[in-house]
């Protein structure tokens, strides 16, 4: 035994004995409707995060000590990386971030259980079952399939420290946050399944918890996402945001069923319907985190990030299957508790559009799905695998992503139910999106040269691409403005109403504001399709002319800085209204990594384009140097929108909505839901 | 049948068809043969013609390696477990590109049995792999 067994190790496999030993104890909790045992119960549940929390922090400890006789420490850190990458190390390769996600998962459900502490009896034993069985499955994988306390043969003078490319400030939060949205999805699964469980039901209490975990795992998991896009536009260098690559796609799977449940739960509490999409959803959310990890984890899908074979598979393959039995098995016992809200649904109204929202949502998950695993698909058929590339994705996902959008924009206007359209603000919204479309559009045809062409040429010659470029952006900038009408206006309402009808207005607001935070993001994914790039050789005082730009090679030298030297090129930037500045690209070599370069690019970024320039090499025989060069229409939008997606998102999550439906007179909805049956 | 009915059926009838033909558009659009150097060079191999474009992976050779110093164009060999081809990329050279490293190529077969490739692409192996783990994975192999 040795000084990382006792911490690591061991408190791993205590943490697995109490989480057994909890599960136990709420399973005769349950049975014998005893007091006591639920506290044990609850105890193991903090119990467990206790351990999981000491063997973080021993892990921790051998990262800050340099203790590289742990092989994963050796693996992600040396002795001259800053403190702050040595913490972040921690989680640059698959065991810690294992780690770290159980950690989370501990923390999350102590968080759960504390806030549960009243709830019936019964009720709180499952909860706390599900849990503790959660947490003991990581648990299981961490101690036998992908252990970061394991030991190398005798300890290494240094370790190989962290991938230059990781070495970024976007890089270290970005795993933390998608961790964080992952471990929160447990909650929701092990509220409901109590919930179902102990007849209880899919009252507003659950309604109202399962949002609050849902949303704000939602905006983690929307973060961590952005984040990596960004981190990926700026350090990787080749201007682009998202390459739809396996790791990328696997994030985004859970990102779907969960953005669809936040819409969904809406329904079921107003108009008391979608109950069974609830209940998979929030299972389906759970799944896909697992289902993400071991589709990039354990190597069955070759994608350019994760390379490893491992045996990992039957440990995610075999808790999933499990998983999705009892899930279903508990769906079949409880069926009646979907019963939902019968009748017909009209074609214009909230539930309608929600509905087609999430179905939409559930289209591009499915396509993303087989486009990711489209190489084991293709195994079936055919003896050489068959991979699907960034077109694949831009066909199918980008026009259902943009109907998807519109879809978002509308529905917010319908009323739920059966209640009259209201028709002038239909009328204002919707033809202020028209309008919107038609102005951007054109002014994007004549911009680009379409109309002239099209006038000269006619239609066959004038340029197909140019033309649904301009549907895009137009078609964009309209749901754009349909979504910030749709919220001012109801910003309006809230302060005219007056203090009753305020924090429901509020809540609306939040909600129209994210909406308005998504279109501005999916703008800016439309400009995507007028990004114009350049990959050349320059000599000394020559230009090129990219997008309207005007790029002109001004001077090389070599830069020092703390731990790297670099190759640095002028580049003057000279915009059509002849204003001038200067880009600085980089090409770093840090001294411990000599033969992994960095490009260290340069943007200039406005509200209308970016440039974006990196320096790939300087030859001195021809005294040229390489550049890659990009103009990028409207990326600071992505930015922009999202930032006010996950604020918006952040005060929806501070206000809750009330625990009864009653509560919340003076709310539009309200008028048409005083019918419904009392869901609890 | 009602005519609210023949409503409903026309409107899945019109939205099946407008997923499915976006699906097929998508898979034809998007699909690339992934195989490695051996697979592709193989002489049994072809399904595919083997001037169609496709996406190779192996190991960048340590002899041969010329990589421009204006990072634009880079020729190497293409190792496989067995064969291996010499490969002509022209376009912006990746940061992590270098000898011994694991690439995937995408291009077409050009003449004299040349990989004219237009995309490189490294693999990160170092975020999610350690180097014992990969000593493993490679004597295994």
């Amino acid at each position: 035994m040795n000084e990382y067994d006792l911490l690591g190790n061991w408190s791993l496999l205590l943490a697995l004995l109490v989480c057994g030993l909890g599960a136990a104890a709420a399973v005769l909790a349950a049975w014998k409707k005893s007091s006591p045992l639920l506290d044990t119960s609850r105890s193991a549940v903090y119990g467990a995060a206790l351990l999981l929390t000491l063997a973080s922090i021993r892990l921790l400890l051998a990262f800050l000590n340099n203790e590289f006789r742990v092989e994963y420490v050796a693996s992600y850190s040396e002795r001259a990386m800053p403190v702050g990458y040595k913490i972040a190390a921690f989680w640059a390769g698959q065991n810690g971030s294992l780690l770290l996600w159980a950690w989370l998962v501990g923390v999350l459900a102590s968080l759960a259980a504390w806030w549960s502490r009243r709830d019936p009896g019964r009720q709180q034993a499952v909860l706390l079952g599900v849990l503790l069985v959660a947490i003991g499955y990581f648990l299981a994988l961490l101690r036998w399939a992908m252990n970061p306390f394991e030991l190398l043969p005798q300890s290494p003078m240094d370790g190989n420290g962290m991938n230059p490319l990781l070495q970024d400030m976007a890089m270290i939060l970005h795993p933390p946050l998608l961790f964080v949205g992952y471990a929160g999805y447990t909650v929701p699964l092990a509220l409901t399944a109590a919930a179902l469980a102990c007849g209880g039901g899919l009252d507003v209490r659950w309604l109202n918890r399962v949002r609050q975990w849902n949303l704000a795992s939602w905006i983690f998991l929307t973060a961590g996402i952005v984040l990596g896009a960004q981190w990926a536009y700026i350090e990787l260098g080749w201007g682009g945001y998202w390459g739809w690559d396996p790791v990328e796609n696997a994030s985004l799977l859970p990102w779907f069923t969960s953005t669809a449940l936040l819409h969904t739960l809406i329904i079921q509490r107003y108009r008391d319907r979608m109950k069974w999409w609830n209940t998979i959803l929030i299972a389906l959310s759970f799944l896909l985190c697992l289902f993400a990890t071991y589709l990039t984890r354990s190597g069955v899908i070759a994608s350019v990030h994760a390379f490893g074979q491992s045996n990992l598979g039957w440990f995610f393959l075999g808790f999933m299957g499990v998983a999705l039995l009892a899930w279903g098995a508990l769906l079949g016992w409880r069926h009646e508790m979907h019963r939902a809200r019968a009748g017909a649904w009209r074609l214009w109204s909230r539930e309608s559009f929600v509905w087609a929202g999430a179905a939409l949502l559930m289209l591009m998950l499915l396509g993303v799905l087989v486009g990711t695993m489209y190489p084991l698909i293709s195994a079936l058929f055919t003896k050489t695998p068959i991979t699907q590339g960034p077109s694949f994705y831009n066909t199918l996902i980008v026009p259902m992503g943009f109907v998807m959008a519109a879809v978002m924009a509308v529905a917010p206007l319908l009323p739920f139910g059966k209640a009259a359209l209201p028709p002038r603000r239909l009328a204002v919204t919707l033809g202020a999106g028209v309008v919107a479309l038609l102005i951007v559009a054109a002014v994007t045809l004549t911009q680009t040269g379409y109309l002239a062409a099209l006038t000269r040429h006619g239609f066959q010659t004038a340029g197909s691409d140019r033309l649904t470029g301009a549907l895009w952006l137009g078609g964009t900038a309209g749901i754009v403005t349909v979504a910030i009408v749709a919220a001012v206006w109801e910003l309006v309402l809230a302060t005219m109403l007056g203090e009753a009808a305020f924090r429901a207005r509020l809540r609306r607001v939040g909600a129209l504001s994210a909406h308005v935070g998504l279109a501005l993001a999916v703008l800016g994914l439309a400009g995507s399709a007028f990004a114009v790039k350049s990959d050349t050789s320059v000599e000394q005082g020559q230009s090129i002319s990219l997008g309207g730009y005007t790029l002109r090679y001004d001077a090389v030298r070599m830069v020092r800085g703390a731990n790297y030297a670099a190759l640095e090129a002028d580049i003057a930037l000279i915009s059509p209204d002849g204003s001038t500045r200067t880009l600085r690209p980089q090409k770093r070599i840090y001294h411990k990594h000599p033969d992994k370069p960095n490009s260290e690019v340069d943007v200039r970024s406005t509200p209308k384009d970016d440039v974006y320039v990196s320096l790939l090499g300087w030859d001195p025989d021809t005294r040229q140097i390489g550049i890659h060069a990009m103009v990028h229409p409207l990326v600071i939008w992505i930015w922009l929108g999202s930032a006010l997606l996950m604020l918006a998102a952040l005060g929806c999550l501070l206000v809750v909505p009330p625990a009864s439906p009653g509560a919340t007179t003076g709310e539009a909805e309200q008028a048409q839901s005083k019918d419904l049956p009392s869901a609890s | 049948m009602s005519k609210k009915t023949w409503k409903v059926l026309a409107a899945v009838v019109i939205l099946v068809s407008a997923v499915s033909y976006l699906a097929y558009a998508a898979i034809q659009s998007g699909r690339t043969y992934y195989l490695s150097v051996d697979a592709f060079l193989a002489d049994d191999n072809p399904p595919m013609d083997r001037s169609a474009r496709v996406r190779l992976h192996g190991k960048v050779d340590s002899e041969g390696l010329q990589a421009d110093s204006g990072g634009l164009r880079a020729r190497f060999t293409l190792r496989g477990q067995s064969k291996h081809m010499p490969v002509d990329y022209r376009g912006a050279i990746p940061d992590s590109f270098k000898s011994d490293i694991e690439v995937v190529v995408e291009g077409r077969l050009g003449e004299a049995g040349v990989f004219q490739a237009d995309t490189l692409m490294t693999k990160c192996e170092s975020k999610y792999m350690p180097e014992s783990a990969r000593a493993k994975a490679e004597s295994a192999s």
